[in-house]
């Protein structure tokens, strides 16, 4: 497999590496087979391997994820909640992020400084938990879906990335246009946006991860009252009951599904919560990666 | 347009149709229009608008005083009437000072417009009038910080008690509109020359888009900012609102750093995030490396690999902490594994002694992977010829390592030290801390976050939740300037 050219150091050296960027790529993957496997695990088979089912389970099941569609409608609310935020969130916060990018890109643009200024700073400075909770109380968007798409709608980064990109656009095809007379919001809608599709793409994706994964803003801004706001992350960390404690204390509808009775074991239940809350990320992943990783770069190049 | 034939080339080709006026009338004009509107509109807002707010938040009163109100009841001998929310028309007292201040205020903004006025009507522009805007700008600002003061002001409640004027009144909302708008119209007057009026044409419709992300940023990175640093001073009680609470000094932070649990907190703090930074620096590095020098026949392989290591990175903490209570709850895989070598369960997600391994595992579980993409894309722009050249004299791939790769990439593995270092006090990750947090491991999972959380938040303890975030703030952007000074100094990078 490996044809060395060179001396037998080479040769270790290439099989070091080899092995351990493999290794490292089944320690990622594993766990992620591992907490799909023990979603799919029945109690008996669990009870007798005293919970060894480290592969595929002789018996799979899908006994868990019946059981979670079926006890109660919290699943489908939160699901609900989850894409509509993710949505709104992704929409909104891609169009704000770009404009201010786009304008912080204008190199000819007055008042350019001062408003790059004041976007650096709000980078660096930020204020804590309890004002910010304090703010969105002022707005009376507390226990709304608006706390959970308000306040993360600008992401200053994202609008940094952005502002890299329009600004590394060749400027010769812009000011040409200019020159033949195409106003500012022409250029923008018929050149600038039709190029830059890719990194549209990818600060959407980004955002879209995100929002998906946010849990902390629906513990804060969402109280047990109004848990038909919760999304599905939140749900499933209340499933592991660690911080119910803290939490008011009462998520017992949630825990409901995770009951001790019926023929799958929690666990199995809880996994499969699992699975489900990570499904959607993990299908679109492979379709954008390279969108994810071109992303990267330019934010990386400053 | 016929600024712009000056400047620009178009201008050119338009001068041959039309010929360009050389008097700049148009600037003129529009730059008197904008000061004179922006001045009627804050007057307006002065004058009309609440801009001093009378309140109990215990019996949930509030009156809204206007500029127009305050005048009214001034000429009424200081007696005042307004209209609280859900009673009705209620009679109170406004201090004199206070109005007086006020109504200084107006009469200023009431000149800013007037100056605006002349310059529009006479055709001229004087930069200098832009001091009228600063002028109004600053007035308000230092008004603000006067009355939200403990100025010894005495004011009635609503049972006519004596207290303090700040623990009545507040200047509200429209107010720091007032302070905005007229710093960005002097701005405005100052910046604006005939050189750039023309690009301000050109760009007009983008001022129109800014105002959302503007208006998000006033609200959910300015106001916090403010709001932070006025609570880190007072003894916030829901009773008396924000602005009714008692000033207490640095009482907060006397009470922080004599907290019983102040010591593991800052330790944690600086401990796990400096475990974590180590953690995401060094082993992607050594990974990117890795995976950089595998050979190109097996690009393939490299590519799966990548594919799969930035995977865990989309995970949100709750399900990388689903997946770790999967492998070390007391009847996971893990102990399921000990178990079978015979030795006696163990509670690794409820004992002090794993807390932190855990933490960095899971950490770097879910990062390294990603971590590698920015030093992969350095290793690329590498010249590949060193590389080949150095193999013809003969240099292993542990020479090459040390005397290529490394050498290539150091300015942006100190870069990437320096601005993490500059982040310490918030790499230690509140999210995580609170998934795994439990009452056993209390002492290693208190970090600034996870405090800000359960004694701010959870205990209600606003103010020393927002002296706590200051103090988190202030020596986090000391660190920045310091990392970025020093970045600057011995590398090519920084980050401004």
């Amino acid at each position: 497999m490996l044809k060395s050219k060179g001396s037998v150091g080479e040769f270790i050296y290439q099989a070091v590496c080899f092995t351990i960027a493999g290794l490292f790529a089944l320690v990622c993957l594993y766990p992620l087979l591992y907490t799909f496997f023990v979603s799919l695990v029945s109690k008996a088979e669990w009870t007798d391997s005293n919970g060894l089912v480290m592969f595929l389970p002789r018996h799979p099941t899908f006994a868990a994820y019946v059981r979670i569609f079926k006890t109660n409608t919290y699943i489908l609310t939160s699901l609900w909640v989850s894409v509509l935020k993710t949505l709104l969130r992704t929409v909104g916060g891609a169009v704000v992020a770009a404009i201010l990018g786009y304008v912080l890109s204008r190199q000819k643009l007055p008042g350019k400084k001062l408003l790059t200024g004041v976007v650096v700073f709000t980078i660096f400075f930020g204020a804590g938990l309890i004002p910010n909770y304090m703010v969105v109380q002022e707005l009376n968007l507390v226990n709304t879906i608006w706390s959970l798409i308000v306040p993360c709608l600008l992401n200053t980064w994202y609008a940094l990335i952005f502002k890299q990109f329009f600004a590394a656009l060749p400027s010769e095809v812009e000011e040409s246009a200019y020159l033949d007379g195409t106003t500012e919001l022409q250029m923008l809608w018929k050149i600038i946006l039709p190029m830059s599709k890719p990194i549209f793409a990818s600060i959407s994706l980004f955002i879209m991860v995100d929002s998906w994964n946010s849990w902390f803003d629906a513990m804060i801004y969402i109280d047990v009252v109004h848990s038909d706001l919760w999304p599905l992350q939140y749900y499933v960390s209340l499933t592991f009951n660690n911080l119910t404690q803290v939490d008011q204390g009462t998520a017992g509808d949630w825990q409901e599904i995770v009951g001790t009775s019926g023929d799958v074991p929690d666990i199995a239940v809880r996994m499969a919560l699992t699975i489900i809350s990570l499904l959607p990320v993990l299908v679109a992943y492979p379709f954008f990666q390279k969108y994810f990783v071109k992303g990267v770069y330019m934010g990386a190049i400053k | 347009m016929r600024e712009a034939a000056e400047i620009l080339p178009r201008g050119e080709r338009e001068a041959g149709r039309k010929l360009p006026q050389r008097d700049g009338g148009s600037f003129v004009f529009v730059k008197g229009l904008v000061f004179l509107l922006a001045g009627l509109i804050i007057f307006c807002i002065l004058f009309f608008a609440d801009i001093l707010v009378k309140e109990d938040s215990g019996l949930g009163i509030s009156v809204g005083v206007s500029g127009l109100t305050l005048i009214i009841g001034m000429a009424k001998g200081f007696s005042f009437t307004g209209v609280a929310q859900g009673i009705g028309e209620v009679a109170f007292e406004v201090p004199v000072l206070p109005c007086v201040l006020i109504l200084a205020g107006i009469v200023l903004s009431l000149a800013a417009a007037a100056a605006g006025a002349a310059d529009l009507f006479m055709r001229r522009s004087v930069r200098k009038n832009a001091f009228f805007s600063f002028g109004v700008s600053i007035y308000f600002i230092v008004l603000t910080v006067l009355l939200i003061s403990p100025l010894p002001i005495r004011a009635e409640d609503f049972f006519q008690n004596e207290v303090l004027f700040y623990q009545q009144f507040h200047l509200s909302g429209p107010v720091f509109v007032v302070i905005l708008l007229s710093a960005l119209t002097g701005a405005f007057q100052l910046g604006i020359s005939e050189k750039n009026y023309a690009n301000l044409k050109r760009y007009a419709p983008f001022y129109g888009m800014l105002i959302i992300p503007a208006v998000l940023i006033v609200l959910f990175c300015i106001y916090p900012i403010f709001l932070q640093t006025v609570m880190s001073f007072k003894d916030y009680r829901l009773a008396t609102g924000i602005w009714g609470s008692t000033w207490v000094g640095f009482d907060h932070f006397v009470t922080m750093f004599r907290d019983g649990e102040i010591v593991y907190v800052l330790w944690n703090t600086v401990y796990i995030s400096l475990l974590k930074i180590v953690v995401s620096i060094l082993f992607p590095l050594i990974l990117a490396i890795m995976l950089f020098d595998i050979s190109g026949k097996l690009s393939g392989y490299r590519k799966v690999v990548q594919t799969l290591i930035y995977i865990p990175h989309f995970f949100s903490w709750v399900v990388v902490y689903a997946i770790a209570y999967a492998f070390l709850n007391n009847e996971g895989v893990i102990n399921s594994l000990l178990a079978q070598l015979g030795i006696a369960e163990k509670s690794f997600l409820t004992s002090e002694r794993y807390f932190i391994t855990i933490q960095l595992v899971t950490f770097g579980w879910k990062e390294i992977g990603w971590g590698t993409i920015i030093y992969y894309a350095a290793l690329m722009s590498i010249d590949g010829t060193l590389f080949d050249a150095a193999k013809v004299d003969g240099a292993g791939p542990l020479k090459r390592l040390w005397h290529i790769t490394v050498p290539s990439i150091l300015s942006v593995i100190v870069f990437m030290s320096v601005l993490s270092l500059g982040n310490v006090l918030k790499t230690a990750g509140g999210e995580q801390l609170l998934l795994f947090y439990n009452v056993p491991v209390r002492k290693k999972a208190l970090v600034i976050d996870t405090w800000l959380y359960f004694r701010g938040l959870s205990d209600l303890e606003y103010g020393l939740g927002s002296a706590m975030s200051f103090f988190q703030s202030f020596i986090g952007i000391l660190l920045v300037l310091g990392c970025n000074w020093f970045s600057k100094k011995f590398t090519d990078r920084a980050i401004w």
